[in-house]
């Protein structure tokens, strides 16, 4: 599980310091899916690194604690523990091929040969990517070259994965491909799952969803839960899913009727209501 | 796509010869050694060892000719000017005179030896490049520089750096070509008129390019932290690999040709 205690960030700018996040209280369970939502500015990406552990809170503190051992309590190392999957493909792939761009974390951590092929192989074969073991990477789709980030973040093990808007440059087709591959992963792997985005049809598989909003968690709850609170969806200027805005709209009429998140779910309310 | 197609020079050509499963670092220490048998010759007779070696090298290899020959492409404009240069601006023998154009034996000879340096050097860095991966040539750049690591060049980093630079290669000339087609569509015209204008037309597409090359950089140096990189520490090699019998082969063959440039300046 990875803990979020008070947890606050600022930062120095020639205007003065300013407060990027301000005591964010979190708890991320083993195997869970989890999704940050937001407005642009509101702090999800520099959350992300602060989960990773790429960045050190200012105050407060980023613990990872295992579920075996509760005595065990240590600070997230990037890669390692949390992996991070960031939103241009194209800027996070470092090197020639696809097959030496998976091994790039694994050199970093000194890993021995043997291991690393193993784990090269292993996470190229989790994504389905063998056939282009030796292609560069500018020969790939985005949803391809999304997938080897994924990959090269798979192979150094990580116990969490986190998604920062990781789709949003794909289109619709690649975008539910590695959406399907990512849940792959949570189910086959037991992999948690953190999705920072702002496209809320995504953080509809997540347990739980937080909406920050100026730096501060404005919410921390069920999709359905905080979609149907209506402060938090202006305050977080959430576009919510059209099932959902039509499901209030048919509110308007018929009060008794549910707040539907996906178009299966309208379709067998409005059947129930007929 | 275009942009990227038209260079040949440091491309890869994937293959299974003894030539692409031959050690980088051979392959670099002999590349070096041959290019330093181009400048040591004197004469053009004197290239016949390199030119064998590299004949039997490109043969072995079973990479097409037309590779190479694409290879020379972009120098092709150099060699033309030198050649041209040494031709007429030689002083010598006259065997062809009009008004103040004059060309000479010398000239001649010159020219034919200059254009056999420039082919050569440009072949051998071909059969290099395309005989390799990138990521083994730069392990083998950092394997060369590893001596230069204990008065405190950081050889590791700079063979990651080249490494980076390769594999960006496609990825700016593919992002130039969208530059380009966005400023057209606005009306630019690009590569037209005389050359001031032609360089100044070139303005609007440099400054988008290195700012998203500065953007591109800075997230790829978060990328590369949150896959556990820190500038310094220690890493273990993804290629592994032993001395081979070929390996052997090559360095022989080298020493061979370089000898025998040595050898037939010093005595013939």
């Amino acid at each position: 599980m990875i803990r979020l205690d008070k947890v606050s960030y600022q930062i120095e700018t020639s205007a003065g310091a300013v407060q990027v996040l301000r005591d964010i209280d979190l708890e991320l369970p083993d195997g869970s899916i989890s999704a940050i939502v937001g407005p642009n500015g509101s702090g999800k990406s520099t959350l992300a690194r602060l989960v990773s552990g790429l960045l050190r809170p200012t105050s407060g503190s980023v613990r990872l604690l295992s579920d075996v051992d509760t005595q065990t309590v240590m600070d997230v190392r990037p890669g390692l523990d949390v992996g991070l999957v960031f939103q241009n493909p194209d800027n996070q792939l470092v090197a020639t091929t696809v097959e030496d761009d998976v091994a790039f974390g694994l050199e970093n951590l000194e890993l021995p040969h043997a291991e690393m092929v193993q784990r090269v192989g292993d996470a190229l074969h989790l994504l389905g990517l063998e056939q282009f073991r030796d292609y560069p990477p500018h020969r790939l789709s985005g949803g391809q070259k999304q997938k080897v980030a994924i990959a090269g973040v798979l192979a150094m093990k990580p116990s969490f994965l986190i998604l920062d808007e990781a789709t949003s440059l794909l289109d619709p087709t690649n975008r539910r491909e590695v959406m399907q591959t990512v849940l792959r992963l949570n189910n086959e792997l037991g992999i948690g799952i953190v999705i920072v985005t702002h496209l809320l049809d995504e953080v509809l598989v997540a347990s739980r969803v937080g909406v920050l909003a100026n730096g501060v968690l404005a919410a921390w709850d069920s999709p359905r839960a905080v979609f149907s609170n209506q402060t938090v969806v202006e305050l977080g200027g959430l576009v919510l899913p059209l099932s959902a805005r039509a499901s209030f709209l048919m509110q308007e009429r018929w009060t008794d009727f549910p707040l539907c998140l996906t178009p299966e779910e309208f379709a067998r309310a409005t059947c129930q209501l007929i | 796509m275009a942009l990227s197609r038209s260079f040949v020079l440091g491309q890869h050509y994937p293959g299974t010869s003894v030539v692409h499963r031959s050690g980088a670092l051979v392959k670099l220490v002999s590349t070096i050694a041959l290019m330093i048998g181009v400048f040591v010759a004197t004469k053009t007779v004197q290239y016949i060892p390199i030119l064998l070696l590299l004949v039997v090298g490109i043969g072995v290899s079973r990479i097409p000719l037309r590779f190479f020959v694409r290879g020379l492409k972009p120098i092709l404009f150099l060699i033309v000017l030198t050649v041209v240069v040494q031709i007429f601006f030689t002083p010598g023998t006259p065997i062809w005179q009009f008004w103040f154009v004059r060309v000479t034996r010398e000239g001649l000879g010159l020219a034919g030896f200059i254009l056999c340096r420039l082919v050569l050097l440009t072949l051998v860095s071909v059969l290099l490049t395309a005989s390799t991966s990138p990521i083994e040539l730069t392990d083998a750049v950092s394997d060369l520089l590893k001596p230069l690591s204990y008065i405190g060049l950081p050889s590791a980093e700079i063979a990651l750096v080249m490494s980076i630079a390769m594999r960006f290669v496609p990825t700016i000339l593919e992002e130039t070509e969208r530059i380009i087609r966005a400023q057209v569509s606005r009306g630019a015209r690009i590569g037209e008129g005389n050359l001031v204008v032609r360089m100044k037309s070139f303005i609007p597409i440099l400054i988008p390019l290195f700012v998203s090359s500065f953007r591109r950089a800075d997230d790829l140096a978060v990328a590369m932290e949150a896959r556990g990189f820190r500038v310094g520490s220690p890493r273990t090699r993804y290629h592994a690999r032993h001395f081979q019998s070929f390996d052997a082969c090559i360095l022989l063959g080298t020493a061979a040709a370089l000898s025998g440039v040595i050898l037939w300046r010093l005595f013939l």
